[in-house]
């Protein structure tokens, strides 16, 4: 081989986004270039460190590759953070989907020290709970429930819920332990998580009315280490990245979201589908977080309007197709 | 140079640097770092490290430790070990070797409130060391029934080590406490029954003393009632959902607190004497925890472990074979040793290898059972020669005791703990029972 | 449990009396912050459990307390000569030789300490530009290197003086 890329994360080597994102991607990538590239998934942080120093990990060339949450960084990637705003997001097709279009317009400068590869995002998440289920909005008050990140902190306290913040590994002992009443996450989680017989109740806000919340995902390059690559590799590279590996990973994460649904079914869980109507008094609730998001973006030099408005307009287009 | 050799060629370094008094952590740390240097390059390490120190000591889960060393001080501050010592020695005192025995229990008692071994012999031989020369027991069975008394304290849980290996092996910690209580309690039976034919044979070493009437041994046993309860709340509460380990450690040492200021007397000054014993040890616990991520880093980049996991695998070697093969390795290792370290350095390396391989259970129960052997055989080394912490620690309060005599005195005791890992890696079911049962 | 009875630890040096008591100020510093993140997980665990309202961001503060105190900890475990080691090979090596081998241990440890001094500077001034925050209470994660830093410094002093002490040791 002429370049070795290693490619570094905090899942385990069993979720969806290692086995079947980026393990087809990495034979992709050796096939494509006649086995020119040789690529190294470190999964569960093996090449050390926490899951916030990822992003710079790849930025600083520690790792070539790196995946993980902006929102692990709370406050640093604000402009991405808008997919996390309640009620702005779909399935993951749909909202990697909007994704790009938003990303090309609007994340350049947040994501200008690295060579972005794949900016992406899991299905809408939904709330799980323990013993009371969810039916209206009333029903999450005085909820402890782990927000999942800075957007929905503020977003759970507006619909009345204590937002408590902890890393997901914790999750399902708080669960058991009532140290949380429930979670604001995909189902996709809960195959490492395992909490289907814990978390009996599940509300989901369906994926045409704008999911509860997301994350913004993000496989990024180190920039120098893309730069150095032969252009023909290069090319390798840019033909299997970014919409190409978008939509690989949208079906990915939805097809992850419908077994992992399904298996909490069969456990006996029950779902509970905000319906339709009710969701004006839900967004009502939370009109305050977006505006608030906005402001901050405005006062940052942007027209944080705008911003909102072409990602509702991008995620909208997404879901018509 | 291939990954393979340039991870062995660190791995030599690094037991070169440990066998010339570097600390363990420094020397884990130096080669972590100059190997990530050499393999990687200078300028992704100076990156590596301008968050890495941070975020290893920010860990949420990681913080359990240092609440528990607290609690462990505070149990000591609070006389608890001369209270349980006490209600034990009430019930077992009259019999041929019982204060010896009753060391032991006393031990599995107070290691019920404390997460470290060298503690539980400290503090346990502060107070039965005096008794048991009172009454004539032999240099041997009395300092080597506490050294052996005090590896309980790692078993029995709230543990510091059995934390760290849930936390690397990725598996509960409440888990891995509950699966521990059988092995625990097996432990100190075990231990009981070596003192009762050692005193068979030599019934000079350990003479009876004299009977306690039971309004005594009620009225001994009243005074333990708040340990019990610390360890019921900590324990249950961890289990049964009150709260997470973090929490529940910080419960522990609260109720630990209060008790040191209550019984203790525990005052500023002795609160101040407990934060910077808590300081000591926690320094010096997450110094070698932070040479071992930079160590582990280091190893995963050269892919050592991957493949030596795949090597292992390749040799279609039997399971209880490999198994075997690990646990004399620490047996070996514990003879020069600290335990912790040894498990930080190897469990990265060997839970992968265990968790590929079929013991006809799932890969959860797997894992449990192998971290309850792997502590299990870590803790023997503490009282193996030549380097036996505990040995080392009772003997130096026994000032008349020859050090040969002591590690004579842990020899029914190490008899004893092989027949109970042989036991144990026999029937798993023993381990796992509990685990199954409560959830 | 008194330090002389522990063999696989440090031989003890004298260092000046003013950087002890500041080792020792730190360690009580890293003390009451991790007494304080026990009061306040045990309020937060009563109030959670009496009116299901904890303290908000409990986890994150337990996360900010912890990285102060185990950072505190650190100069105060060095001055004691608090570092385990393996004693094993050199016990019969005498005090001499002993003192040089542990000037050793103390230089890699200070290069060490320098080293990641110099880069958590770094990283913490990218925090503070990139304005990373904690999740729930927006907590500036930077400030906490206040305290963070000065411990930092201390440890290199502390290595440069136990280095200083066995050379001394040594000649003696
Ligand atoms: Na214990
Ligand atoms: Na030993």
């Amino acid at each position: 081989q002429e370049v070795t890329l290693r490619v570094h994360h905090f899942l385990s080597a069993e979720a969806p986004m290692h086995k079947d994102v980026l393990a087809p991607w990495e034979k992709l990538i050796e096939e494509k270039s006649g086995g020119r590239i040789d690529v190294q998934l470190f999964p569960s942080m093996q090449l050390g460190g926490k899951p916030p120093q990822l992003f710079d990990q790849a930025r600083d060339g520690v790792v070539d590759i790196s995946w993980t949450l902006l929102g692990y960084t709370p406050g640093r990637f604000p402009i991405s953070e808008v997919f996390e705003l309640p009620f702005l997001s779909g399935s993951a097709t749909q909202t990697t989907a909007a994704l790009q279009q938003y990303q090309a317009k609007y994340m350049g400068d947040e994501l200008k020290d690295v060579h972005p590869l794949l900016i992406h995002a899991p299905a809408a998440y939904k709330v799980h709970t323990k013993d009371k289920p969810v039916a209206a909005q009333a029903d999450l008050g005085g909820l402890k429930i782990r927000t999942p990140s800075r957007m929905m902190t503020d977003g759970l306290a507006a619909l009345g819920a204590n937002p408590i913040g902890m890393p997901v590994p914790e999750i399902a002992q708080a669960l058991t332990t009532g140290v949380i009443d429930g979670a604001v996450i995909p189902w996709e989680v809960f195959g490492s998580l395992r909490i289907e017989s814990v978390t009996k109740d599940h509300a989901e806000f369906g994926a045409e009315n704008g999911g509860l919340s997301t994350s913004v995902m993000a496989l990024v390059m180190n920039q120098a280490k893309y730069d150095a690559l032969p252009d023909d590799l290069k090319k390798v590279i840019d033909e299997n990245t970014g919409a190409a590996l978008a939509d690989m990973a949208g079906k990915a994460f939805d097809a992850a979201e419908a077994a992992e649904r399904q298996k909490a079914i069969d456990a006996g869980g029950k779902i509970t589908v905000i319906p339709e109507v009710d969701l004006a008094e839900w967004q009502g609730a939370t009109q305050p977080v977006v505006d608030a998001w906005v402001k901050s973006m405005t006062d940052a030099g942007h027209d944080g309007q705008a911003m909102l408005d072409d990602a509702r307009a991008m995620l909208a287009a997404a879901k018509g197709k | 140079m291939t990954g393979i050799a340039a991870g062995l060629m660190g791995f030599a370094a690094l037991l070169a640097l440990m066998a010339i008094r570097i600390p363990i952590g420094v020397a884990m740390l130096s080669v972590g770092i100059g190997g990530y240097a050499l393999f990687t390059g200078a300028m992704p390490l100076l990156a590596f490290l301008k968050t890495s120190t941070y975020y290893q000591f920010s860990t949420y889960s990681l913080s359990v430790i240092p609440l528990f060393v607290l609690m462990g001080e505070f149990a000591t501050k609070a006389g608890m070990s001369r209270a349980l010592f006490r209600t034990a020695a009430a019930f077992l005192g009259h019999r041929k070797g019982g204060l010896a025995m009753a060391s032991i229990g006393g031990c599995a008692a107070f290691g019920a409130i404390c997460g470290s071994s060298l503690a539980t012999a400290a503090t346990m031989g502060q107070v039965a060391l005096p008794e048991m020369r009172r009454y004539n027991y032999s240099g041997a069975l009395s300092t080597g029934s506490l050294a052996a008394g005090g590896t309980l304290g790692i078993l029995i849980p709230p543990s510091v080590i059995l934390v760290l290996y849930a936390l690397m092996a990725e598996q509960s910690i409440a888990k891995m406490f509950v699966a521990a209580m059988i092995p625990g309690v097996l432990a100190a039976i075990g231990y009981m029954i070596a003192v009762a034919i050692y005193v068979r044979y030599r019934p000079e070493e350990g003479p009876a003393g004299p009977r306690v009437a039971w309004p005594e041994r009620i009225a001994a046993l009243r005074e333990t009632w708040s340990i019990i309860l610390i360890f019921a709340l900590v324990i249950v509460g961890m289990y049964r959902g009150w709260f997470t380990p973090t929490e529940g450690a910080a419960v522990g040492a609260f109720g630990a607190g209060v008790l040191a200021i209550l019984h203790g007397g525990m005052r500023l000054t002795g609160l101040m004497a407990c934060l910077r014993g808590t300081a000591q040890t926690s320094g010096m616990i997450f110094l070698i925890m932070l040479g071992a991520e930079m160590f582990n880093a280091f190893l995963a980049q050269t892919q050592t472990p991957m493949l030596a996991a795949q090597a292992i695998q390749n040799m279609g070697l039997s399971p209880m074979l490999v198994l075997g093969a690990i646990l004399l390795l620490y047996l070996a290792l514990g003879c020069v040793m600290d335990s912790m370290s040894m498990l930080l350095l190897t469990i990265p390396i060997f839970y992968p290898i265990i968790a590929g391989l079929d013991f006809g259970m799932s890969r959860e129960d797997t894992l449990i059972w192998f971290g309850i052997l792997a502590v299990v055989v870590v803790e023997v080394g503490l009282i193996t020669p030549p380097v036996g912490m505990n040995v080392f620690v009772i003997n130096g309060m026994a000032k008349d005791v020859p050090m040969l005599e002591s590690f004579r005195g842990v020899l029914p005791f190490l008899i004893s703990d092989m027949v109970r890992i042989v036991i144990l890696v026999a029937f798993p079911v023993i381990t796992l029972w509990l685990v199954h049962l409560l959830s | 449990m008194t330090a002389e009875t522990l063999t696989e630890h440090a031989q003890s040096v004298a260092v000046p009396g003013w950087l002890a008591a500041l080792c020792r100020f730190f360690a009580g510093l890293g003390g009451a912050t991790l007494l304080a993140m026990m009061l306040m997980t045990v309020t937060s665990v009563i109030l959670r459990a009496a009116t299901g309202k904890p303290i908000p961001g409990d986890f994150e503060l337990v996360e900010v307390g912890s990285a102060i105190a185990i950072f505190c900890f650190l100069p105060w475990c060095q001055v004691n000569g608090g570092n385990v080691l393996v004693d094993f090979f050199t016990q019969k090596t005498g005090p001499r030789v002993n003192h040089i081998l542990e000037a050793i241990g103390d230089l890699l440890y200070l290069l060490i300490a320098a080293l990641l001094l110099w880069r958590l500077c770094h990283g913490a001034a990218e925090m503070r530009q990139y304005g990373e925050q904690t999740m729930v209470l927006r907590l500036p994660i930077w400030i906490s290197f206040t305290v963070i830093l000065p411990a930092m410094t201390l440890l290199v002093a502390t290595c440069a003086a136990t280095f200083l002490g066995h050379i001394r040791g040594a000649r003696a």
